[in-house]
This record gives C-alpha cells, structure tokens and sequence, in this order.
C-alpha cells in the first residue's frame, strides 16, 4: 500500500471534499478533540478568551465551575462516591452500579463543563480497561480511584493506583499469583499494554520474573483499598527484570520496584505518547510529535497535563483537522449535545449500544476498545449512526419495539422565524442548524448541498414557518448523519 | 408524534418508490432474481454457516458419553443425562456410547441421513479458562496469539479466487461482528432483515435517503465511509426486497419462535432466506449466547435445555427449509471451550476444556462421532478437570476448508500449524 488510506483522505479531505469549520478555525478543531463535540457557548467561550487560555482551564479542571452538572447529576453521584464498604452492602448492586456507572458516564460528558477531563478519562478507561461484569462492586472504585483521580495527573501515580487495585487483580488474575503457582496474565498485560508496549523491548523472562516480583500483591475486604500484600506468597528469591536486578529476601519492595522501572522506562513514554497522539490527532500521528511528545514524557516523568498541553500546542496537531472518525460513543454523545436531546428512561439505551457497537464499560479483553477509523467502519454501524441521528431528531421511536427514551430539545436551540434569532432565510436555517452540530456555519459546497435540500431557490430565499417546521429537524439529523460529521 | 415503524412506512408510502424498477419488472418475485449470481450449481465452494455457542456449552450434556456408566454419572450426581430407554425421556442413542441430549432429538434423523457428524473431545489446545482468551484465540485461529488483526475466515476469504463482487459475501448476524470475520473483505454486519432500514417520518424519508447518498457520494471515492455507505443502500434495497415478502419456509420447516434463545430462530430463518435468494452469500456467521452454566444447569428442564432445544430445533428448521440446498451449504456448531466434568458445588458446571463439535451438510460424511475419545477416567482426564482435547478443532476447520470451501491457502489461515485431516468431508 504505497498510498495508505489516510494519506488519500487527507488529500480528499483538503480537495473536493465538502469543508466543516474545524478545516479552517483551529479553535473548533481543538474543541473538537478536546470536547464532546463544540456547543455553541463553547464556541464563544473560546473565542472571547483564546485558544491558550481555554486549554489551561480545561488542564486544571478544578478551576471550572461545573454546579450546574453536580445538581444534573446528584442521585448518579451520591452512588458514585459511596465508600468502597458501603458500596459493598448495597441492595440491588449489580444493576444499580452498572447502571449508575453508564448514566453518569452520558451526563458527565454531555453536561460536565471540564470536557477535556472527560476525554482523558475515557482515554484512560481505554488504556486501563476492566469491563463490567463479574466484579461490579470494585469497578466504581477502579474508575473512581485510580483512573478519574489521576487522569490529568502523573502516570506512575495511575499505575500505582491501577495495579493495586481489587477490579484489576481480580481481572487480570494478579490476586492468584503466587510463589507456589506464578500467574503470568499481569504481568504480561502490565508489559505489553500498560507500559513498555508490545514491542518495548522485553522478553519472556522479562514477564516472567516480573510476574514473580508481583507474587503476594492480592485483594483483601478490610484494608482501605482492597489491596493486601501477603509475604508468604512472595517469592522472595532474586529477580532480574528489564536489566534491573531485585536482590534475595524483599517483600513488596519487588513489585514497587518494577512499576517504577516499568512507568520511568523510555519504552513507556514512547507507547504512551503513541497512543496519546493517535487518540487526539491522528489515526497514523506524524513520527516527529510522537518523538516530541515522548520527550516531554521523560522530562516530566510522566506529567500528563504537560503532555497534552504540548499535543494540544503543536504544530502537527493543528495539520490534522478531521482525520479521526467519532468511535459510536463519541457520536452518540456528540449527537446530544448537539440535538440537546433529554434522557427519560434508562431501557432503550442498551439497544442504543448494541446498534452501534460500542457500550460503556462493555469492551472485554484488556486492551480497550479500538481507536481507529477502520476497527469501527461497518454496514450495520454505518446505518445505526443515520437512524440514531433520525431518532434524535425527528420524534421517531429508534426501533419496531417503540423504544421511546429520548425527546428532541430541537426548537429550544433555535426559534422559528419570526422569534428573536429566529433565522428568516433558508441559508441563516443551514447556519443555525450547522452551529449546533458542527460548532459554526459550514462553508462552500458542503452549506450549498443543504441549502439546495431547504429551498433550490437559493440561501437567501425567505423562510416560512411551515418549511422551518418541516426542514429544522431534518436538517439535523441529516447534518448528524452526513460523512462531514462522522469524521472529526 | 409519528409511532411509525417500516411496515407502516412500507405500506403508506407505497413500495415501488423504494423497491424501484427490479420489483416491477419481477413481478412474481422469486428468491433468484439476484443481484450478483456467485452461489449457483458451479460455484467452487459450499456456503459456510459458522455459528459460536458463546459462554462454553457443555458438550457432555450435548453428546452424552452414557457408555462411560458410572466415570459419567457418578460426577454428576444431578444434571447427569439419562442413559438411552424407551419407557423415560432419555439420551437418543447414536451409536451405542454416545447419546443426544433429549432436547436434541431434532438431530437424531439428519444423523441418520448421514448429514450429521460430530467430533468429540475437541477444542482449542491452549491451557485459557478465560471466555475472552479462548474466543479470540478460535476466532482468530492462532492460539496464544492476540496481535494477528485477521480471524480465520477473514484470511480464508481474502486467500481465495472471489466468487463474485457480492456486497454480501461475508455477512454476520448478530449484535457483534464475529471476530473471525476481521478481514480485508468487509463484512456485512446485519442484525435483522426486517430491521436492516433506513428509518424516519414517511413523508421525508424519500428525500433524506437521496440527500444521504448525495452527501456521501460528494465525500468522494477516498473516503471509506464513500464505500461503506454504498453497501448500506445496496443491502436496504436488498433487504427490503426480502422483507418485503413473507417469507414462508419450505418442507414445513418450523423455526423458534423468535422470543425463545435470543432470537436464535429468527436468525435461523433469516440464514435460509439469505441463502435462498441467491445474492453472492459465501460465509454467514451468528452467535449464539448464554451457555455458561454455573449454577443450576439442569437436565431434563432448566436453561441448559432450553438452549439445547432451540438450538436443535433452529438447525433442524434450516436443515429442513434448505432441502436439497444443503448439498452445497455446511454448518459449523462450536463453542469456546467445554465444561468441568465433575458437577460443581451449585449443580452446575465451571469453564472446562474439551467439547463436542457439531457438522451438518451434504458434503458431510456425517452419522459418526469423530475423534478419539479420552475417556473421562481420573488419569485421562486434562488437568485433573477437564475432558481432554484429542482433537485440535483446526484440524476440523482446516479439512473442511479444503475439501469443501476450496481453499488453497490453509497455511495462511492456521499458520505454524500441521492440519491431519479426519475424512469428516467428501472432496466436491
């Protein structure tokens, strides 16, 4: 493949191709990646502030004020921050942990305003994934914990949290490894996925040892985290992994000492800021940023707010406008931002997730759902996102069964004409619509193939309230469903 | 509010707008009016319908190993099933060891037509407990490994002559795509016929779907959504087509209904209806899910046995409806792994290794139970639990590739890997 895809559509992209505001406004295209997809007041927000000043509120997330989400959301959040004992009593707690984990997953990233937490923390769920499933009662912890704690923090930190943590030990099998029985199934998966990589540079020994330095590091129901390390299950013979040697007779000093060497080995700062650089630029990130963005990496030993706000800063990230196709969930709540549409039941959503493909928490193996647009390009998926962008528009029930949960929030966005900031032209229609989907007006042939759908007479054609009424929904579901949208 | 489901939009709206020139100029519709012709009577290879039994169904309830007398019932003091007798519901007995679970009565008379084989004690040589591991490691046909992108049909499509340039070469049925299916062949990812439709209000949607292929189109060829969304039109018009006539099934084949194992019947007769309307099919491939019987597994009722009977009843309806059909067509039944052979404390059973594979067609040499078996004594047993592996299911897979799917490429499907054939298939 001499000409790879991405390289064909980049050249698509930047030719014939219809043009979004993100090609052209590096404002949107930043919101674009480090939000849920630009709402209007974002749009403004940024504007009125400047591009530097909205990623440092973004990085320091505390700095915003998000009231009006924890009032959205206090029933998701009273469950979300129980303790990890009371969290274990609940009545009822397999659904209504999976259940709370899934609405408050939607709500934070619909109406959270520290949008670019949100990012990072599904970045992080991605790379440190556990599905739900056998052990719910540990999962919020996990996400709450070790992951949402550190998102924008240090990487050792994160790694610490993640390795001892109940959900992870039991997933991966670490609370059965033991100086007897080795189980080599984290620490292959510490190497391979977390850290190092798969072509990091370690060996079988390597895992090997590692899984013996690791023995003893197991899950305990009354210790404050649920982590308990048992010394008669260490093996405390020496050990020597990735060149470091462990001498004889350590306890958990073993397993303390190869996170370090793993978190602090330039092999990890590589694959973390591949991964970084392919989940916000690009699906194939220019080598010169990956190598740049690893040096911050090391510099920083592992800092993540300095290592976004260098990904976010350069030059590459702002060459790659629209090279990252919206994952299902990306879409799904890009939509509802967009449409504004309200969730009223929470028993049509699952049928949401296994149309398109993707659910929260419901990716099984260790390594996360996939990031590229060709894991997630399918006929069915294809269609699902088109009929998912009429169901959120157009009143219409998502399948046969009538699975009414949503509403559409449509005319509150934008007036009928006639009302103040009503649009009173088939073209001021088109850019409306655009700015609640897209962040701001669309441009050229891309704005000239909707106007032709509203009025064939052209932009400036005077709007009726019946050819609003009809066109508005539409027009957004049609904008949603457009190949414009779904790359982003 | 607009409650309008796709009957509705069909009917109010009028056919022809959709179904266009092809129904009209059909008027008597038959199945072979097809798009792409690729399956007739020369075509190079049978069609495969691969279906998972996800969640590790337990063979030694499916085949009984009822000879093994008390190695079998001794371990499984209550979900043991009884030995062949006339006077209680019982094994059917197919060979005078094994028996068919009662619920699978609906297979007793496809092997006794000889389209029937199964191969005991085989599975996926890998010491994984895990569902996730050993799925990947089948479906994408290289135990141990989880970096190869391709599953074995996948590499099986992409390694052979194309029959034709069908969108529907390869299709999967199913909440997910099957990861044996990954491949540079793009599936056809396909819940349900009646389901596979562009939805929205009946008086815009005309205009929605030529302003979305006119957006698409302007996206250019570079795109692969471009290409992508050209299938979807393809097989809305297909599906409409097909859904758009009551399908009635032939020989008085009778499908679960389709509230009964997860729609499992319904995906059936959608296989059959596939097939039949002879649109450049190749592979089809569905999962089954919820054979992960811990607890409470049963024996003569209980969810095992509901399981077992629609899927009896499902292969039996597609079998039957397929009729003379089935001569080009083979049917793969397997699951992860199989179950413990000793009853659990919670009448259950845990993940296991060896299971029993089912094989159905007109190219099977069927009325047999393949493989050696291991025996369920304490000392032949695989780690101390398990029913042994005596056969690698690659061996199976790789020898029904060759002599019935016409595959040049074996290695490349099951790399590092030495396939002996079983003679379970007839060369075409």
């Amino acid at each position: 493949m001499a000409l790879s895809r991405r390289q064909l559509l980049g050249l698509q992209l930047r030719g014939a191709s219809p043009t979004t505001p993100a090609a052209s406004d590096p404002d949107i295209h930043l919101l674009n990646r480090a939000t849920w997809g630009p709402r209007p007041a974002d749009v403004a927000h940024i504007k009125q502030i400047g591009r530097d000043a909205w990623l440092e509120e973004q990085l320091h997330p505390q700095s915003i004020d998000d009231t009006d989400f924890e009032h959205l959301a206090a029933p998701q959040l009273a469950l979300f921050n129980m303790s990890r004992h009371d969290l274990y009593g609940l009545n009822n707690y397999y659904g209504r942990v999976e259940s709370t984990l899934i609405e408050l997953f939607i709500l934070r990233a619909v109406h959270s305003k520290r949008q670019l937490l949100e990012r990072m923390v599904e970045f992080w769920s991605d790379h440190f994934n556990i599905p739900s499933g056998d052990e719910p009662g540990d999962l919020i912890p996990y996400y709450r914990d070790a992951i949402r704690q550190h998102a924008l923090g240090k990487f050792k930190d994160m790694l610490m949290a993640v390795v001892k943590s109940p959900a992870m030990l039991i997933y991966l099998d670490g609370a059965y490894n033991v100086a007897e029985h080795p189980n080599e199934n984290y620490a292959r998966e510490l190497l391979e996925l977390h850290t190092l990589g798969v072509d990091g540079g370690y060996t079988e020994q390597d895992i090997r040892e590692a899984a013996r330095a690791l023995t003893g590091w197991t899950t305990h129901p009354r210790t404050n985290n649920g982590f308990y390390f048992s010394p008669e299950e260490h093996d405390t013979r020496p050990k020597t992994v990735l060149g470091h040697k462990m001498p004889a007779g350590r306890g958990i000093e073993d397993g303390l000492h190869l996170l370090m060497i793993a978190a602090n080995h330039p092999s990890t700062a590589r694959h973390l800021s591949f991964k970084l650089c392919r989940r916000f630029v690009s699906d194939n990130p220019p080598d010169s940023l990956v190598a740049s963005t690893a040096r911050i990496w090391q510099q920083t030993q592992g800092e993540i707010v300095p290592v976004m706000r260098h990904i976010f800063s350069s030059h590459e990230f702002y060459a790659a406008t629209q090279q990252k196709m919206r994952r299902p969930l990306n879409y799904f709540i890009g939509a509802l931002r967009a449409t504004g549409a309200r969730y009223l039941r929470n028993w049509s959503i699952e049928e949401i997730f296994i149309e398109l493909g993707q659910r929260p928490y419901g990716w099984g193996p260790p390594n996360g759902y996939p990031d590229t647009a060709e894991a997630w390009i399918s006929t069915g998926g294809l269609l699902a996102r088109w009929n998912l962008a009429t169901f959120l528009t157009q009143d219409v029930h998502f399948r046969r069964e009538g699975s009414w949960g949503w509403r559409s929030q449509l005319h509150q966005r934008i007036p009928p004409p006639g009302e103040p900031g009503g649009p009173t032209t088939a073209g001021e229609l088109v850019d409306a619509v655009a700015s609640e989907v897209f962040g701001a007006p669309l441009s050229g042939a891309a704005r000239n193939q909707f106007v032709q759908f509203v009025a064939p007479t052209g932009a400036s054609t005077a709007l009726s309230a019946r050819v609003f009424t009809k066109n508005m929904p539409v027009l957004m579901g049609l904008m949603l469903a457009s190949p414009m949208y779904q790359w982003y | 509010m607009n409650n309008l489901t796709r009957r509705h939009f069909l009917k109010a709206a009028g056919v022809a707008g959709l179904l266009g020139a092809s129904h009209q100029l059909f008027p008597g519709w038959k199945p072979s009016i097809a798009l792409a012709s690729g399956q007739g009577v020369s075509a190079p290879r049978d069609i495969l319908v691969n279906i998972f039994l996800r969640g590790g169904m337990d063979g030694l309830s499916a085949v009984v190993p009822y000879g093994e007398g008390g190695q079998y019932y001794n371990v499984r003091p209550t979900i043991a099933v009884p030995a062949p007798d006339s006077k209680i519901r019982s094994a059917v007995d197919l060979d005078g060891f094994f028996g068919l679970h009662p619920a699978l009565a609906p297979l007793a008379p496809i092997y006794q037509q000889k389209d029937l084989a199964i191969v005991h004690a085989s599975g996926l040589v890998h010491e994984t407990r895990s569902h996730f591991d050993a799925q990947h490691f089948i479906e994408f046909g290289i135990p141990g490994d989880k970096t190869t992108p391709t599953g074995w049909i996948g590499r099986h499509l992409s390694s052979t002559s194309q029959s034709s340039d069908s969108d529907f070469r390869v299709v999967g049925v199913g909440d997910f795509m099957p990861d044996s299916l990954r491949g540079p062949v793009t599936p056809l990812a396909l819940r349900s016929i009646a389901d596979f439709s562009l939805q929205g209000r009946a008086d815009i949607l005309p205009d929605m779907q030529k302003m979305l292929k006119s957006l698409y189109t302007a996206s250019g060829p570079a795109d692969p959504l471009s290409q992508q969304s050209k299938m979807v039109f393809e097989a809305i018009a297909t599906m409409e087509r097909l859904a758009a006539h009551p399908y009635k099934p032939a020989h008085g084949a009778q499908y679960p209904e389709d509230d009964e194992g997860e729609g499992f019947g319904l995906a059936m007769r959608q296989v059959a209806q596939l097939i039949k309307a002879d649109i450049g099919l190749e592979v089809v491939s569905l999962d089954f899910g919820g054979w992960d019987t811990h607890e409470a597994q049963g024996t003569m009722d209980g969810y095992l046995n509901e399981n077992l009977d629609v899927l009896g009843r499902g292969l039996n309806a597609l079998y039957t409806d397929l009729g003379d059909i089935m001569a080009r067509v083979i049917i793969v039944v397997m699951s992860e792994f199989g179950r413990t052979i000793d009853e659990n404390g919670s009448q259950g059973t845990d993940h296991g290794h060896g299971n029993a594979m089912f094989l159905l067609g007109g190219g099977v040499r069927g009325g047999q139970v393949y493989g050696r078996w291991p025996t369920l004594a304490p000392e032949a047993r695989d780690d101390a639990d398990d029913l042994a592996i005596t056969t690698d299911y690659r061996h199976v897979l790789a020898e029904m590739l060759k002599r019935r799917l016409d595959s040049p490429a074996i290695s490349t499907i099951f790399p590092n890997f030495t396939p002996k054939p079983l003679n379970i298939f007839e060369s075409r």
